[in-house]
């Protein structure tokens, strides 16, 4: 590997007390098919440096896409010349908790490298998931499918010692269906992504993402809209996903917890059912959110938010870590080398629990099994909501009527307070996409069958 | 004196007609930008990045290639230019895949500021201060989790093999402030405030005083009953209701693939003829306005509501081909919003979508909107689903409150509306004279005015 250790030697005789320098090359290609039509097939490469040096608390950052030795010399200096200059303006000092130096070095198991799958063979699948899509029925007004392949270098280096590096790689499917009956107009979405080759898509299958799709489309058409009011509701591990990181994760990220969220000062309280323990994991290798060590360097680990209904921990960054004086749980992550790391999740999940599914089917009186996530939004006061695709009315544990339209929201904790039953099922399948807070991050999410109650809104 | 950017634009269309394209064209962007970030109630990080990047797009046998790096070296550029060849040839022909010829451009005006080129690292951390002060020094209850400054310089060139070569500088700042209030283990939904301009002219103290406001009226908010009525949506949910649907609705990829309702509607009757909407690649100083679109046709002015009757579609070079029309100069390559954003337009190649998109003020005042209410609901944001292809929506009314008798009564908990954009759109009672440019989700720059609408689901506790 590159010897890079001038530019920490650099930055410290400048003056910085700590100096970090991550190197990275990002490389895309996507091939996107709108109904029957080639969108786009592209390539790119974004490759640099990002230098963050710190000096009496102040941080500098410097960004280059040059990759020449003069270039990031000067970018170091000029990480450090920020850091002073700006200090009389920032009215806290950052820390950064003591974190022993890192030696990783993670190469992403790729099995049936993307590399040997032509570009030609990776426009056939969009292609033909597009046709099977249309064809599907008459009934089906229009499509988009994309692939998506994330390969990802990253080196990351500071001047405690830390020397990380990093080869992951990503393949993503993505596809939208759109059904139309007279005014009636559906959506449903469908995809996979994970950490690996062209074996994702052996694990799970396109065609079936596509059948299913399709299916739910044309079938939701017919549906009703679902009666609004608060409902005791059966979730999907999808949907599971995305309640533990919409609804609970972004109210435990540290930085936010700082300015106030719905988990501020909890830690030891009990804040959900006993039933729940609810954890942000980076250490799980083939899925969507493995992060082996963050963009500060810190060990991926298995954080445990929520043991036993009783809240455990945040989640966070060196700097917030200092602050708490706790230990960083390598949260800390940025998109491209000339981000500025923030602190985000990375698989988040609730753990599995005894019933069978079809046990807590059977168990349920009154309510609606819901499957397939739309996007969600959370806010400060951990109220949430998000989109699901298909709700099915369950009466004396028969389930019976589809409803389509759906919009669920509630108190995120209320919401954890209220689960009764937890499935043996378990899966993280919540790749495909991204989540959003200043930078995107490719993050999972998943759990079993969950039960619990809900406030719902119709259309 | 040719500017640097359009000599490497020039030399990589030659490249690529040297490799066997049929047509090429290079996009090349040099930005400087000045960021500064808020975490937590403080300034902290800034940074100044200066990235120059470059799109190929290559047709070859009526296909179509594209590949982007961050870099400006010809030798890098060269690679790309291969790239796209190669990619163009493992793609599959479209004889919609066209080039636009040079046409006449017209002028853009206010969209470049020396102020904003000379201005430094230092002032963009006193502004942010300033900011920020000002919104913590409003109430001591405010928190602010999030926010930033960013200042930018842009020098774009785009040169294609028909003919067309030209080269844009522009300005741009735009500010943000994110967080909430908190007092006695209460904390409220969380409030945010913008401002975008080409010009150094925003008022940030105004923002940050804004923010709190928003933040600090939100204690003590309230649960209430499910009720159908009045619901008086702020800018920013107006424009995401409206904007973001319509928006989605006239694009000419869309209606001809199927996915926009509007298919066969133009001439219709879509609104109330109080409900006018423009997009106007030429608004004086607006986030998206320049001479040439980012496939290089003029920027234009295209009608699209005139008295609630739908008028025109959008249109870019690919669409207006199949449709045998012309170009309403609505390629752009910034899809994602116009500051810290996730990719810088060399990434993308051209895509259809709303330039600076206007919904026309009105004749109320925002406090005449609340006045005439028996019973409604103010959404100062709406974070829920829209969907695009038939314009139905449901999620959480945030920064809410219940308006009973012409008076805010309370802010609200707990409350969700339900409908549909296109129905809203026929429901509308009042438009206010007040505006604001925001972005909104699929649309970097709309203008919208606060609009007030009847008939409106608004589910609460049951």
């Amino acid at each position: 590997m590159e010897d890079l250790q001038f530019l920490i030697d650099h930055g410290l005789s400048r003056g910085a007390d700590f100096v970090e320098v991550r190197y990275q090359k990002r490389s895309r290609t996507m091939a996107n098919v709108k109904k029957g039509e080639l969108d786009s097939a592209t390539s790119g490469v974004l490759e640099g440096y990002g230098i963050r040096a710190l000096k009496n608390g102040s941080w500098g950052f410097a960004v280059t896409s040059l990759l020449d030795r003069a270039t990031l010399l000067h970018k170091v200096e000029e990480a450090v010349r920020l850091a002073v200059s700006s200090a009389p303006a920032k009215t806290t000092k950052s820390e950064l908790a003591t974190a022993k130096a890192t030696k990783i070095k993670a190469v992403a198991e790729v099995k049936d490298d993307p590399k040997d799958h032509s570009l030609e063979e990776k426009i056939k699948l969009v292609l033909e998931l597009d046709k099977f899509i249309t064809e599907y029925s008459n009934e089906i007004a229009s499509t988009s499918v994309r692939y998506d392949e994330n390969l990802v270098e990253k080196r990351y280096i500071n001047s405690e010692g830390s020397d990380c590096y990093l080869f992951d790689v990503k393949p993503e499917l993505f596809m939208m269906v759109i059904a139309k009956k007279g005014d009636v107009m559906t959506e449903v979405f469908e995809g996979v992504c994970r950490t690996g080759g062209w074996e994702i898509f052996k694990t799970k299958d396109p065609q079936a993402m596509a059948k299913r799709a399709c299916e739910r489309a044309v079938r939701l058409l017919s549906a009703k809209v679902v009666p609004s009011g608060t409902h005791v509701a059966i979730l999907d591990p999808e949907l599971v996903g995305l309640l533990s990181h919409e609804a609970i994760g972004h109210t435990v990220e540290a930085d936010l917890v700082i300015s106030g969220t719905a988990a501020t000062g909890k830690i030891g309280e009990k804040v959900a059912s006993d039933m729940v323990t609810l954890v942000d994991d980076g250490t799980i290798p083939w899925c969507a959110g493995w992060v082996p060590f963050d963009d500060e360097g810190v060990e991926g680990k298995k954080t445990v938010v929520i043991e036993k209904g009783v809240l455990k921990s945040y989640l966070h960054s060196r700097e917030t870590a200092a602050k708490f004086n706790v230990e960083p749980t390598g949260n800390s992550r940025a998109w491209n080398y000339r981000d500025i790391p923030l602190i985000r999740m990375r698989a988040t999940y609730i753990e599995a629990g005894d019933w069978d599914r079809e046990e807590i089917i059977q168990d349920t009186k009154d309510g609606l099994v819901l499957f397939g996530s739309g996007s969600g939004q959370a806010d400060s006061n951990a109220e949430f909501m998000f989109g699901v695709q298909e709700a099915c009315k369950i009466h004396n544990g028969e389930i019976g009527e589809s409803f389509r339209g759906v919009t669920i929201s509630g108190s995120a904790y209320d919401v954890l307070k209220s689960v009764d039953a937890l499935g043996k099922d378990f899966s993280l399948d919540l790749g495909r996409g991204y989540c959003g807070k200043m930078q995107i991050a490719k993050v999972d999410a998943g759990g079993p069958t969950v039960r619990c109650k809900m406030l719902f809104g119709g259309v | 004196m040719k500017m640097e950017v359009s000599i490497i634009a020039e030399k990589a269309v030659r490249y690529a007609q040297k490799l066997g394209a049929d047509a090429a064209e290079a996009y090349v962007l040099k930005q400087k930008s000045i960021m500064v970030h808020v975490e937590q109630g403080a300034i902290s990080n800034e940074s100044v990045q200066e990235i120059g990047g470059v799109g190929i797009r290559i047709i070859r046998d009526n296909a179509c290639g594209f590949s982007h790096i961050d870099k400006l070296a010809e030798k890098k550029v060269k690679q790309i230019v291969e790239n796209a060849y190669h990619i163009a040839k493992a793609s599959i022909p479209d004889p919609n895949n066209i080039l636009p010829h040079p046409k006449p451009f017209p002028k853009a005006e206010g969209i470049y500021d020396k102020r904003i080129v000379d201005f430094q690292v230092e002032n963009a951390v006193e502004m942010t201060k300033n900011m920020l002060d000002a919104a913590l020094n409003y109430d001591q209850r405010v928190r602010a989790d999030m926010g930033g400054i960013e200042i930018r310089v842009e020098e774009e060139a785009l040169a294609n093999t028909e003919g067309v070569n030209v080269v844009e500088e522009g300005t741009f700042m735009g500010v943000f402030i994110w967080g909430l209030a908190r007092e006695n283990g209460e904390v409220t939904s969380s409030a945010g405030e913008e401002g975008y301009s080409r010009q150094l002219d925003l008022n940030v103290e105004e923002i940050g005083t804004t923010f709190a406001e928003k933040a600090v009226k939100q204690f003590g908010a309230k649960k209430i009953d499910s009720f159908e009525g009045t619901v008086i949506l702020d800018f920013a949910p107006a424009a995401e209701l409206i904007g973001g649907t319509l928006a989605f609705g006239v694009r000419s990829d869309n209606v001809q693939r199927y996915a926009s309702p509007l298919k066969g509607k133009i001439g219709s009757e879509l609104a109330v003829p109080q409900l006018n909407v423009i997009d106007d690649g030429l608004l004086e100083g607006g986030m998206m306005t320049k001479t040439f679109d980012d496939e290089g046709n003029p920027r234009k002015r295209t009608s699209i509501l005139e008295k609630g009757v739908l008028k025109n579609f959008l249109f870019d070079t690919y669409t207006s081909k199949k449709e045998g029309t012309e170009s309403t100069g609505n390629a752009s390559r910034r899809r994602l919003g116009l500051f810290f954003v996730p990719s810088l337009p060399f990434e993308s190649p051209p895509q259809l979508i709303p330039s600076n998109l206007i919904i026309k003020s009105g004749d109320r005042s925002r406090e005449q909107l609340i006045e005439e209410v028996d019973k409604g609901v103010l959404v100062g944001r709406f974070s829920g689903n829209t969907e695009l292809s038939n314009g139905n929506f449901s999620g959480s009314v945030k920064q809410g409150f219940l308006i009973e008798n012409g008076e805010i009564k309370h802010p609200l908990i707990g409350t969700m509306i339900s409908g549909n954009s296109y129905e809203l759109m026929k429901n509308i009672s009042g438009i206010s004279r007040e505006f604001k440019i925001l972005e909104s989700r699929g649309i970097p720059s709309i203008q919208s005015p606060i609009i007030r609408a009847e008939k409106m689901k608004i589910t609460g506790k049951t």
